[in-house]
């Protein structure tokens, strides 16, 4: 087989393995994993650009590394954003927060999370905190 | 247009967050040179910040990161073209892009098969196979663009099983085929030696040093006994060592000491910038001293 020919094949299996966070044969296992959490973090970091309400989900970056992992295709910032959420759900992860994805697209007027009622009002999106009313004090003064 | 033996002093990478404060540094001639990541800018549509630095007499190196030079196929003739448009657009006086491989192609003919792009740079195997395509990558590009190429060493935290040279080797032996400049990073060279377990002070002294266009430092963190590439800590103590350690070899060698550029890409702000900076300039002094000692 010629070199190009060769040196493709390679990169291309071992790209592959890096993707979906396996470590590629004769690789160290350390090293490699934290290569392929650094490929998946890029898109990671891509998907925040592109849903700044992603940060309300704790544990969110360890939950999307394992997302592009199981889906390794890139897609744009978008897709992997709309994908990421398709993927919570059929996983039955997070639907709290999925109902605070959905105000924030617009699928959804609102939803409480965390405290806060979520409120889609005009064009923005805004977190209301919920306090007890007087009457009924959670404080004993 | 300024040549590349012009690249001297200390600099700060450019990108937009800190724009203001890099024109403060040119027009206190704290800086002479910058660098643009050349996929973040187009060259009929160049941000006026950029533009006003180049009629300061600042010049601008663009930097790519997707080429892939060191990818099995050849690069690809349209980021080669929008390189040159951005050079020629910023009178550049270099070119440069990275010792990397950025995609997997089932065959080297990227319109047919399968290409899995890896969104990052990804060290290439250092084989006499994998020299070979990168030495006719790197002559390919050359002849495409019209300013010389600098290619930098990238921080590869895994190494291939299969191979054969280490990295100053493969890096001279690169250099002395095609006549290809260096950026030299020496945050990259601390977090490859490290991985790997070499002294990054013994490798640093067998690079090709007449051959470093400018040399990159960044911040960086460690994890599970690796240091990590963040752009987005610190300058580690460690890395500023390596910059008074390749100033002094500089001046023991009686080689002029390239530029030495500062790159942040996270939390990027004029105070984080200019503490890096200091750093980086109290390492360079402390080299001079050290090489009169």
């Amino acid at each position: 087989m010629p070199t190009r020919e060769r040196l493709a094949a390679r990169q291309h299996r071992v790209v592959d393995d890096l993707l979906h966070g396996r470590v590629p044969d004769g690789f160290d296992a350390l090293r490699a994993r934290h290569t392929a959490r650094i490929l998946a973090m890029k898109r990671v970091d891509a998907i925040e650009r592109a849903c700044e309400e992603v940060t309300w989900l704790p544990g969110w970056r360890d939950l999307a590394v394992r997302f592009c992992f199981e889906q390794p295709t890139r897609g744009c910032a978008h897709t992997d954003r709309d994908e990421f959420i398709a993927w919570l759900r059929r996983n039955d992860l997070a639907r709290n927060w999925i109902r605070l994805a959905d105000v924030y697209a617009g699928r959804r007027r609102s939803t409480v999370y965390d405290g806060d009622l979520v409120v889609s009002w005009r064009s923005e999106v805004v977190h209301l905190r919920l306090t007890p009313s007087r009457g009924n004090s959670w404080h004993s003064d | 247009m300024t040549g590349i033996s012009e690249l001297r002093g200390t600099a700060v990478a450019w990108r937009r967050p800190i724009a203001e404060f890099i024109a403060a540094l040119a027009a206190d001639d704290r800086i002479t040179f910058t660098e643009v990541v050349a996929e973040n800018v187009r060259p009929d549509r160049l941000p006026t910040e950029l533009t006003a630095l180049r009629r300061a007499g600042v010049a601008i190196v663009p930097h790519g990161v997707t080429l892939g030079l060191a990818d099995a196929s050849r690069p690809d003739a349209d980021r080669l073209q929008h390189l040159a448009d951005l050079a020629e657009a910023l009178d550049s006086p270099v070119i440069s892009e990275h010792v990397a491989f950025v995609r997997g192609a089932a065959t080297p003919d990227p319109l047919h098969g399968d290409v899995l792009e890896a969104g990052h740079l990804l060290p290439p195997p250092r084989t006499r196979d994998s020299l070979a395509v990168l030495v006719e990558n790197v002559r390919e590009a050359q002849q495409a663009l019209p300013r010389p190429l600098a290619v930098e060493n990238i921080a590869a935290l895994m190494s291939w099983p299969e191979d054969e040279l280490d990295e100053p080797d493969f890096l001279t032996e690169l250099v002395d085929r095609t006549g290809v400049h260096l950026v030299l990073d020496v945050a990259n060279l601390y977090a490859s030696a490290t991985a790997r377990g070499t002294d990054p002070a013994a490798e640093l002294a067998r690079f090709p040093l007449e051959q470093v266009a400018y040399v990159h430092v960044a911040g960086g963190t460690e994890r599970d006994g690796l240091y990590l590439d963040t752009h987005a800590h610190p300058v580690r103590d460690e890395v500023t060592a390596l910059v008074t350690l390749l100033t002094s070899t500089y001046a023991d060698r009686c080689l002029p000491l390239p530029g030495i550029m500062l790159e942040r890409d996270a939390d990027i702000t004029a105070a984080a910038v200019s503490s890096d900076l200091d750093r980086i300039n109290t390492a360079v002094a402390q080299g001079v001293s050290h090489a009169h000692a």
